[in-house]
């Protein structure tokens, strides 16, 4: 899966196996689960024989439309909903066992709607499972503070203060807190960013990407949303009416080759576009650049260009940075470079620009290529618009026949997709050197 | 005005002040009859609502209690319960009027702690019993502190009730400020009798007073708790 590999954000299940810190999370499977609700045979059916395996550190979405049961799937999770058939297991043992609120400690857990209890402080909400846990006092108040910061709260600013005193995302940011407060292997989030405003939900997104970068957890992630799906996932699993899976695979996957038309449908006919969010300008390899030096003649950096004579050279001044395009068509060779006669150097792309970004830039700038610049804002070369599309091309090219894709209309075989993850490659699971986050 | 002058002159009379047929005594007595009305409904009426609250099973008891409680006269009740106070060899003077004013005070505590349970966000019981609250914990440690406002509200209006009717009391022979109003009655003395009825009117204010600052000590902290949970004052929540 070249566009995984790529994207930077894949595992491997063996790799989350060794890495210390992926030992904290904990893999998922649902086999054979079933979910009826009424008492009687014929009640209707919410989740229908669903199979899915989550590696340990994955992150899987579970996406759909309205009545698919991915919320009751999820809910399932946690026993707060008992399966009527099949069985769950977290880390190869089977949940049905477990003494329901033991279980639900070590899980954590957020809901759109947040449910931070009114009536007490953010630090009291936050040490609601340590307390239960029944760590002492100053263990718990040195995990709260670190945890606030951690998502992005000033604990000076927030420990004493109540939930009505926060915004929207504050609260939200508090609930993610909360749900890692003891350090659970797992993660359930029911539509965690459904009730903030679309600038605070990309955010937060944002943010729990680099949260789980750090922390590496297992998450179940319920959404609506397909491209916050796309977004947060490594895993999605499309549900669809009557609670079947309709397709279970990493989101560049599902792009590229929708298991059935009901998916194809759900991801949208914008999925080529979708596809580019997943990649960025930095996997890119770009085209060379002809430089001119601002002061220094014409002539060096047509040299430098060598044969083809471009008409365009990038003048870039003396500590390297790009300051505009100069027309040397015409320029004598011994001119020297000059910035007032430049056009502004755009668009600019950074490496971590993501490709739809880009291809928006590009088409706005009538085709001009785009200058990629590192974060000192010094060339690293040019990128067009056909560079961006033959990306696209090349995954699909190299893709071959995919043994991994889950048959239209409910896969019945688990262990073919339980292959999936394991087929990826990739850094994820092994987390940024010195992360926070003290024994649980 | 004439009357007017009476029932100050009335109250001016230092006589009415000692002894036990005298302001402080009778006050006493009634606020005693009803502090132990209301205890004894209290300690019946708030554990059943809670339960029913927390579970949502039994609701349909609590509204046919409800209802009936609300549906009797207590001044009917009282007249009932003396035959029985009676068969029993018990004081009927003050065994009935106490029971009269259990039954009164329970309606509106029951309806309230069950009301005021539910009426607590669904989610946010959900997310703690996701957290891994026992449904004892989700009880004492959320629903319970968030229905706090609505259920000092039932006691509230349980209290202000028996307070006002607690003078039926005398009737059966019992103490109390409703004596001066049986008492001026049966003599003729509307004096006594205005001023009985004054003494009760300005009992119940306080009593409503009280409860005021009860409800205000023990509101829940964090303005949404305030804002949204607590009903205005006087209204008992939805039965």
């Amino acid at each position: 899966m070249a566009e995984n590999t790529l994207r930077g954000r894949a595992l491997s299940a063996t790799d989350a196996g060794t890495s210390p810190r992926a030992r904290r999370a904990a893999t998922v499977a649902l086999e054979h689960v079933s979910k009826r609700f009424g008492d009687r045979a014929d009640g209707q059916l919410a989740v229908d024989d669903l199979d899915l395996f989550v590696p340990a550190g994955a992150t899987c979405v579970l996406v759909g439309p309205s009545g698919c049961g991915k919320t009751t799937t999820l809910r399932m999770v946690n026993r707060l909903i008992e399966p009527s058939g099949g069985r769950i297991l977290i880390d190869g043992a089977p949940i049905a066992g477990r003494d329901p609120t033991e279980l639900r400690r070590g899980i954590g857990y957020v809901i759109q709607q947040v449910g931070l209890f009114p009536h007490q402080t953010i630090a009291e909400n936050v040490e609601v499972v340590p307390r239960l846990l029944g760590w002492p006092a100053a263990r718990r108040r040195e995990r709260v503070e670190e945890l606030l910061r951690l998502v992005g709260l000033d604990p000076a600013r927030h420990l004493r203060r109540y939930p009505a005193e926060l915004s929207g995302g504050e609260r939200q940011r508090v609930g993610v807190a909360r749900a890692l407060a003891a350090d659970p292997p797992l993660l359930l989030m029911d539509e965690p960013f459904g009730a903030v405003d679309p600038i605070v939900r990309a955010r937060l997104q944002e943010e729990l990407l680099r949260l789980q970068r750090e922390l590496g957890k297992t998450i179940l992630f319920v959404t609506h949303d397909i491209d916050e799906a796309i977004r947060m996932g490594d895993l999605v699993a499309v549900m669809r009416q009557g609670g079947t899976l309709a397709q279970f695979a990493p989101p560049a996957e599902l792009l590229a080759r929708p298991a059935s038309d009901f998916v194809a449908r759900f991801v949208g006919t914008d999925r080529a576009l979708k596809r580019l969010t997943l990649r960025r300008v930095g996997e890119l390899t770009p085209a060379s650049v002809p430089l001119a030096v601002a002061g220094e003649p014409v002539g060096a950096g047509r040299a430098r260009a060598g044969s083809g004579a471009p008409g365009r050279l990038l003048l870039v001044d003396r500590e390297g940075h790009a300051v505009g395009w100069l027309d040397a068509r015409g320029l004598p060779d011994d001119r020297p470079a000059d910035v007032a006669a430049a056009q502004p150097p755009t668009p600019l792309l950074q490496p971590e620009t993501t490709l739809r970004d880009a291809l928006s830039l590009l088409l706005d700038a009538a085709g001009s290529p785009g200058i990629v610049v590192d974060g000192a804002g010094r060339p690293m070369g040019l990128v067009t618009v056909e560079a961006i599309t033959a990306a696209l091309q090349d995954v699909d090219g190299d893709a071959g026949p995919d043994t991994r894709q889950a048959p239209p209309g409910g896969p019945s075989d688990p262990s073919a997709r339980r292959d999936a993850p394991g087929a990826m490659d990739g850094d994820r699971g092994r987390p940024a050197a010195g992360t926070p986050l003290p024994g649980g | 005005m004439e009357l007017l002058a009476q029932v100050l002159a009335w109250f001016g009379d230092p006589a009415h002040w000692q002894g036990t047929d005298g302001i402080p005594t009778r006050v006493l007595e009634h606020v005693e009859a009803s502090g132990l009305s209301v205890l004894v409904a209290a300690t019946l009426a708030l554990p059943l609502g809670l339960a029913v609250g927390h579970t949502g099973r039994g609701a349909f008891l609590v509204g046919s209690i409800a209802n009936l409680g609300r549906a009797l006269p207590s001044f009917a009740l009282l007249l009932m319960l003396i035959p029985i106070a009676v068969n029993l060899r018990l004081d009927f003077s003050t065994w009935p009027i106490l029971g009269a004013m259990v039954l009164l005070a329970i309606p509106p505590m029951l309806t309230n702690a069950y009301a005021g349970i539910r009426a607590v966000d669904r989610d946010l019981v959900e997310a703690a019993r996701g957290m891994g609250l026992s449904g004892l914990q989700v009880l004492l440690r959320l629903e319970l502190p968030l229905a706090t406002p609505v259920i000092v509200t039932g006691a509230r209006l349980a209290a202000v009730q028996v307070v006002a009717t607690y003078t039926l009391g005398a009737v059966a022979g019992g103490g109390g400020l409703g004596r001066y109003i049986y008492d001026g009655f049966a003599t003729q003395d509307t004096a006594r009798m205005v001023a009985g009825a004054t003494l009760v009117a300005l009992l119940a204010i306080a009593t409503d007073v009280a409860f005021g600052g009860v409800a205000r000590l023990t509101a829940p902290r964090g303005a949404t708790a305030r804002r949204s949970l607590a009903p205005p004052a006087g209204e008992p929540g939805a039965a």
